[in-house]
C-alpha cells in the first residue's frame, strides 16, 4: 500500500522556495484541505483491509486521514453474497445448506433462520424438544462467535493474552459436546472477570463509538445503547426457558464488550437448561407452496427471512442482516475519531461482511 | 576488547529477549526460532516502495540499531568492562535516546506509506508523552551518586538499591523504558491490530531484519539502564559481576515484554494526559523525597 502523499510536493515546495524571496507558509499551505479547525492539512486515504489484522476478514475500510483524525470514510464488503439466490431456486435442504454457507461466521443462526422460514412456509410446527435443543446449538455458537470477537478485539488493541486466550476458548467452544461446554463456565467468568477488572481495557474502550438508539441498531449494539431489541424476547421457547434480556444505558464499546460477556454467561445458563443439541440441518416441507418469515437473533442481532416456496422449492427470499444495518452507521460514527479510537469502533460492532452483498 | 564483549553480550542479550518474545507471542519455546526467523528474513526479497524518501528510508533502521548500542557505551557490565566511562554518562543516556525518535519518524516519512506515516507521527506524540519521564528520574539518580559517571551511580547503591531508595523513580523509568522501545502498552507506531506494522510495515528483507534486531538491542540496553541506575548494577553475592548484570537485565527485559503481553495498547491522548498530569508532577515529587532522604540518609 503506498500513499502518493507528499515527496514530490515537498520537491515542489522546495523548488519554489528555491525561486522566492520569502517562504511563505500561506502560499505552500494554500491548496491544502482544511481540518475542522481551521488548519491546513495533507490528507491520506489509507485502505484498511480486506485482509488488516483486527478487522474481520472481507471488509474494506478506506480512511481518508486528516493527521490521525478521519475526515472521510468509505465501507464495503469484497466476500458477502449476502444471501442471493440461483434463479432457478433451490429445493429445501439446498436453500438450508446454501443460506448457512452465506455466512462462515454463523453458519448454524442461518440455517437455523433457513429451517424456521421454510417450515412457517410450510404451515409446520416442530416438535418443542427440537426447538429447545436448536436453541441450544444457537447459543453455543453465540458464545464462540462472541469468544472470536473477544478475540478480534485483543489483536486489535494489542492485548495479546486476550487474543491468544479467546482464540484458544473459541476452538473449544465450536467443538464441544455438552459435559464440555458446561466445564467451560468457570472459565468463561473468569475471563469476564478479569475484563471487566482490566482498567487499561476499560480507559480504551469507554467513549469510543458511542451509538445513540435509532432504528439501525441491532443485537448487542442497540442493546448496549438502551434499547430494548431482541428477537428472542417475543420467542415462546426462550420464555420458557426464562431468557431475560440484558441491556446497558452508555452506547460506546465498553458497554458492547458488557453486553457480549453477559450474554456468553446467559448462553451458558441456557444451554444446561436444554441439556442437549440437534443441528438445524434440514427439514420436510415436501411439496408444500406458501410463503414464509422468520426473524432470529443471530449473534450479531436480528436477521428476517421472507421465503417463498413453489412445490417445494425455494423460489424467492429476502434476507435482512444485522450488518447490513451496522455498516450504515459507520461514516457518521468515525467522523473526527482519532484512528485507534476509529478502528477500535469499528471492531466493536463485530461486523460480518459475509453478511452483506458485495 | 571492551567493546567487542559489551557488543556480543548485547547481541547476546538481544536473542534471548526475542526467543522470550516468540514464545508469548505463539505459546511455544523454540530457542532456534528467531535464528530460523532471521534466515526467513535474509532469504526474502528487501523490497523498495514505489517512492521513497531514499536516504530516510535506508538509514532509519541503520540508525536505530546504532542508537541502541551507543546507549550500552557508557554502562558498566562490572567493574573495569565498559566502553567509556564518561564523566556525563548519565546524561549521554539521555541524548543518545532522543535519536530513538528520529529513527522512527525517519522509517515513518522514508516509505512514502499511510501506515508508516501515521506510525512515525504517532511516536513523535509518545515522545512528548515520556520524554521527561525519562529526564527527571535520571536526575534523581544522579543526585544521590552526587555524579553522572554511571559507574560512581551503581558504587552509590553499595547499601541499598535505587529500586528501594527512590521506588517511585523506579516505576517512572521503567514504564518511560518501555515507551521509548516501543513495547505494548505503547507499541503506537508499529501497532499490529491499526497499523499493521506501522513504521516497520514496509520494510521487508534485511531492511526488516535490521530493524527489528534495533529494537530488540534497544530492549535489552534500556533493561542494562534500568539495572544500572535502579538495581544495584553488577552488585550481588556468590555470582561474578558480569553474571548479576547479565540475570537482572533478562529479569528486567522478560518484566518488560511479560507486563505488555497482558496489557491492552494505551491511546495515544490518555499517554500524554496521563504522562504530563500524573507523571511529571510524581517524577517532581520523587526529586524532592531523594533530595531529603540524601540530606538524611545519604
Amino acid at each position: 500500500m503506498t500513499v502518493e502523499h507528499a515527496h514530490a510536493g515537498h520537491a515542489q515546495a522546495q523548488a519554489q522556495h528555491g525561486d522566492m524571496p520569502f517562504m511563505s507558509m500561506v502560499d505552500v499551505t494554500k491548496d491544502l484541505p482544511r481540518s475542522r479547525d481551521g488548519l491546513p492539512m495533507e490528507w491520506v486515504e489509507v485502505p484498511f483491509g480486506p485482509m488488516f489484522p483486527g478487522l474481520p476478514g472481507g471488509l474494506l475500510l478506506t480512511l481518508t486521514l486528516d493527521g490521525d483524525a478521519v475526515a472521510k470514510t468509505r465501507v464495503r464488503s469484497v466476500v458477502g453474497g449476502g444471501g442471493v439466490l440461483p434463479t432457478a431456486g433451490l429445493d429445501a435442504t439446498s436453500f438450508i445448506a446454501h443460506l448457512g454457507a452465506m455466512d462462515p461466521l454463523a453458519p448454524v443462526a442461518y440455517r437455523l433462520l433457513a429451517c424456521r422460514a421454510l417450515e412457517a412456509a410450510a404451515g409446520q410446527v416442530p416438535d418443542e424438544e427440537i426447538r429447545r435443543r436448536r436453541i441450544a446449538v444457537l447459543e453455543r455458537e453465540r458464545i464462540a462467535s462472541h469468544l472470536g470477537w473477544l478475540a478480534m478485539l485483543g489483536l486489535q488493541t494489542g492485548f495479546a493474552w486476550l487474543e491468544r486466550h479467546a482464540t484458544r476458548m473459541q476452538l473449544e467452544c465450536l467443538r464441544a459436546d455438552l459435559p464440555r461446554i458446561l466445564q467451560l463456565r468457570s472459565t468463561i467468568q473468569a475471563l469476564t472477570a478479569r475484563l471487566v477488572r482490566t482498567p487499561l481495557l476499560r480507559s480504551r474502550l469507554h467513549g469510543s463509538g458511542i451509538v445513540r438508539p435509532s432504528s439501525d441498531l441491532r443485537g448487542p449494539v442497540a442493546r448496549a445503547a438502551g434499547m430494548r431489541c431482541d428477537a428472542r424476547i417475543d420467542d415462546e421457547t426462550y420464555a420458557a426457558l426464562a431468557f431475560e434480556m440484558t441491556e446497558r444505558q452508555g452506547g460506546d464499546a465498553f458497554d458492547r464488550l458488557h453486553i457480549r460477556l453477559g450474554e456468553m454467561q446467559q448462553s451458558l445458563a441456557l444451554i444446561q437448561s436444554v441439556g442437549g443439541f440437534a443441528e438445524p440441518a434440514s427439514t420436510v416441507v415436501g411439496s408444500a407452496s406458501g410463503a414464509g418469515h422468520a426473524s432470529l437473533e443471530t449473534p450479531r442481532g436480528e436477521a428476517q427471512l421472507h421465503l417463498v416456496l413453489e412445490s417445494g422449492r425455494v423460489v424467492q427470499a429476502q434476507l435482512d442482516t444485522p450488518t447490513t444495518h451496522h455498516m450504515k452507521l459507520l461514516p457518521d460514527l468515525l467522523d473526527q475519531q482519532e484512528l485507534g479510537d476509529a478502528l477500535t469502533t469499528v471492531c466493536s460492532l463485530d461486523l460480518s461482511p459475509w453478511e452483506v452483498a458485495a | 576488547m571492551n567493546t567487542l564483549v559489551i557488543v556480543l553480550s548485547l547481541l547476546a542479550g538481544a536473542y534471548l529477549v526475542a526467543v522470550l518474545e516468540a514464545w508469548l507471542a505463539t505459546g511455544r519455546f523454540r530457542l532456534a526460532a528467531p535464528a530460523w526467523a532471521a534466515v526467513a528474513l535474509l532469504g526474502r526479497e528487501s523490497i523498495v516502495p514505489r517512492t521513497p524518501d531514499r536516504i530516510f528510508f535506508e538509514t532509519a533502521p541503520v540508525l536505530l540499531l546504532v542508537v541502541a548500542l551507543l546507549v550500552s557505551a557508557v554502562l558498566p557490565l562490572s567493574p573495569g568492562l565498559i566502553i567509556a566511562d564518561m564523566t556525563t554518562g548519565a546524561l549521554f543516556v539521555n541524548a543518545v535516546l532522543a535519536y530513538v525518535p528520529v529513527a522512527l519518524l525517519m522509517a515513518g516519512w522514508g516509505p512514502n506509506g499511510g501506515y508508516a506515516l501515521v506510525g512515525g507521527w504517532r511516536f513523535l506524540g509518545q515522545t512528548i508523552a515520556y520524554s521527561m519521564l525519562i529526564v527527571m528520574p535520571i536526575t534523581a539518580v544522579a543526585m544521590r551518586a552526587e555524579s553522572l559517571l554511571t559507574t560512581a551511580v551503581v558504587t552509590s547503591q553499595g547499601a541499598v538499591w535505587n529500586i528501594v531508595y527512590q521506588p517511585l523513580g523506579f516505576v517512572l523509568f521503567f514504564t518511560a523504558a518501555m515507551a521509548v522501545s516501543f513495547l505494548p502498552p505503547f507499541d503506537l507506531p508499529t501497532a499490529g491490530g491499526e497499523l499493521a506494522g506501522g513504521v516497520e510495515a514496509e520494510y521487508t528483507g534485511v531492511r526488516l531484519g535490521v530493524f527489528r534486531l534495533g529494537r530488540m538491542v534497544l530492549v535489552v540496553s534500556l533493561a542494562a539502564v534500568t539495572t544500572v541506575f535502579y538495581l544495584g548494577g553488577w552488585m550481588g553475592p556468590v555470582l561474578p559481576p558480569w553474571a548479576w548484570s547479565a540475570i537482572k537485565i533478562l529479569a528486567v527485559s522478560s518484566t518488560m515484554l511479560l507486563t505488555g503481553h497482558y496489557l491492552p495498547r494505551i491511546r495515544e491522548a490518555h499517554l500524554l494526559a496521563w504522562c504530563w498530569k500524573l507523571g511529571i508532577p510524581l517524577a517532581l515529587l520523587n526529586i524532592f523525597i531523594v533530595g531529603v532522604m540524601v540530606l538524611i540518609w545519604p
